[in-house]
């Protein structure tokens, strides 16, 4: 695999919450809103690509038994900057986040992509795989906020987490009346993201369904 | 030597599951029939018409959605819904909504019934969960404001049950029971009187009021060996010893049980829900134990919760025991008939000890 296929696999072939399931407890629990799911899919970009960058600079010196504790003390240490960042610079959005920034340190992605990933390559690629995993992340975080916070709440708001200035908002009044609540708690959340993983598993499986039946014929 | 020969016992059987179907259908639109009649003699044409309208809505909504899904699937239309039934699930969906809930929650909680409830599984047969129950569950989380104002202002008497704690009267020198209650007040609700919460001319869910008819409707699927008589029965009787239980310990005296009974979706679910052939057990042994979960929860929720039924969710809870069950009580019924009875012991014991648990914590 080259670099580019290496990039583009987080979207959909490999994409880590709808085709590998890692990442759900914040995915499913965050993607209220647009807001939340940027805020939370680029914090996410942004430790994966330095914890993948860092972990594969030592890969060279780290014992392999104790390589998970070594993992472990890269992210937490990355994920505390993040989190204080965020306290200092983005209140609202770190108040809407709450506990999960803390529990990125135990996100399987970043876990996953520095144990299968950045332990084995270099510095360029496993920073590259870490932007591509860390942006599907987020694409798939859109895609589950996009539909949910419309039928929750029939209209998309995108604020400046800086200044909580909005930048974006897009109301349709007239189906005010015909919200369905229930997709800003739990439940939608779950049949959103059964919905999306199931019509990514039907792409992922088109092609091979293509050159199975060439190879019938 | 004479040879009898004849098809087994599952091809002998004058029933099918259409003709099964069928009968529950004329079953239940008797029930609507009744309160669609109510509502044009009580209020007017226009309330008839409404209800007309919402199962209308309802089965459209069903049969659109699996008809899409068919085409999706690029099954055969008019084949799928020979054994699909579709209906069924509209028309139960239909009858535990109140006449004010508005076109667009029942539509939109229908196709979410169909689709999630239902085809996701693999159609007729392989869902878990009554699909009914579903929509319902679906109308509780989205929609409780979305209703058509100005139908029916008043509580309904199993509202204004549900906000004394599900006590008739409350008892001097008790209030911790309130704590949870929207509104309590200390003095006798003005309840219902027996003979209307048995005719079920009250405000209430479409088909949920009428008891006396619901029973009656029962007794004939029984009859016709369309349901299975166990399921009712046990949850009825199982739900009056633990509610005369209940009420005892607040000393609401002997009748208390029989509101349990005649108040809410008791009858309505015990006949129509929770006897579905597909989410229940299929031994007799495991239908007795699972309408007896049904009471048990029904009855904790009732007093416990803070919601105003407790029908619909023991349904849904005990459809997610199903294959617990099915898997503890399966076997040669013969050889394993006193493990049966143990368990079923075992169960009922279980029902007055929580009964009593809460009735005390309730104090």
């Amino acid at each position: 695999m080259n670099r580019k296929e290496n990039f583009v696999a987080g979207f959909v072939k490999e994409n880590p919450v709808f085709g590998l399931y890692l990442g759900l407890c914040s995915a499913l629990a965050i993607s209220t809103t647009l807001d939340n799911a940027i805020g939370m899919g680029l914090c996410v970009t942004l430790i994966l690509t330095a914890s993948n960058m860092i972990i594969s600079a030592i890969r060279k010196i780290t014992p392999d038994e104790i390589r998970i504790p070594v993992y472990i003390v890269v992210i937490a240490s990355l994920v505390s900057v993040v989190e204080m960042l965020m306290a200092a610079f983005m209140q609202e959005l770190y108040a809407n986040l709450g506990v999960f920034i803390s529990l990125i340190v135990v996100n399987c992605i970043i876990l996953g992509r520095a144990e299968a990933f950045a332990s084995k390559n270099g510095i360029l690629d496993s920073a590259l795989d870490g932007i591509g995993m860390g942006l599907g992340y987020t694409f798939s975080l859109l895609l589950i906020a996009f539909v949910r916070e419309f039928l929750a709440t029939a209209s998309w708001t995108i604020t400046n987490p800086f200044n909580n200035q909005v930048i974006l908002h897009l109301g349709l009044e007239f189906l005010e009346p015909f919200k369905i609540s229930m997709f800003s708690t739990s439940t939608g959340s779950f049949l959103t993201f059964a919905c999306f993983a199931a019509l990514f598993t039907v792409l992922r499986n088109k092609p091979a369904k293509k050159e199975e039946k060439k190879e019938a014929k | 030597m004479k040879f009898t020969f004849k098809p087994s016992p599952n091809y002998r059987q004058p029933q099918s599951t259409q003709s099964i179907m069928f009968e529950l259908t004329l079953g239940l639109l008797v029930v609507f029939g009744f309160s669609v009649g109510y509502y044009a003699m009580a209020y007017n044409i226009s309330y008839a018409l409404r209800a007309l309208g919402l199962l209308a809505v309802s089965v459209v909504c069903a049969l659109a959605t699996e008809a899409i899904w068919c085409k999706v699937l690029k099954l055969n239309v008019k084949d799928h819904m020979q054994s699909s039934f579709p209906w069924v699930t509209a028309i139960i969906l239909t009858l535990m909504c109140r006449i004010d809930i508005s076109y667009y929650a029942l539509g939109v909680s229908t196709i979410m019934a169909i689709f999630f409830g239902k085809l996701v599984f693999g159609g007729f047969g392989q869902n878990i969960f009554n699909p009914a129950a579903v929509g319902r569950s679906i109308i509780f989380a989205s929609f409780t404001g979305n209703v058509a104002a100005d139908l029916i202002s008043s509580a309904t008497p199993t509202t204004a049950i549900a906000g004394n704690g599900w006590l008739l009267a409350i008892p001097d020198g008790i209030s911790s029971v309130c704590a949870t209650a929207t509104s309590c007040s200390a003095a006798l609700i003005p309840a219902p009187t027996f003979v209307e919460l048995l005719t079920g001319t009250y405000a209430g869910a479409l088909g949920e009021t009428s008891t006396l008819l619901i029973l009656a409707v029962g007794a004939y699927l029984a009859w016709r060996e369309v349901i299975d008589w166990r399921v009712p029965v046990t949850y009825l009787g199982t739900l009056f010893v633990l509610a005369t239980v209940y009420g005892l310990v607040f000393n609401q005296g002997m009748v208390y049980g029989l509101y349990h009974i005649l108040l809410g979706g008791a009858a309505f679910g015990a006949v129509f829900m929770m006897t579905d052939p597909v989410t229940n057990p299929t031994s007799a042994a495991g239908r007795v134990v699972f309408a007896m979960g049904c009471a048990i929860f029904t009855l904790l929720i009732r007093v416990k919760a803070n919601l105003p039924e407790g029908v619909l969710y023991s349904i849904l809870l005990m459809n997610l025991m199903t294959p617990a069950i099915e898997k503890l009580m399966d076997g040669n019924q013969i050889k394993t008939e006193k493990k049966n009875w143990m368990i079923i012991a075992i169960v009922a014991v279980v029902g007055v000890a929580a009964t009593l648990i809460c009735a005390f914590a309730n104090m």
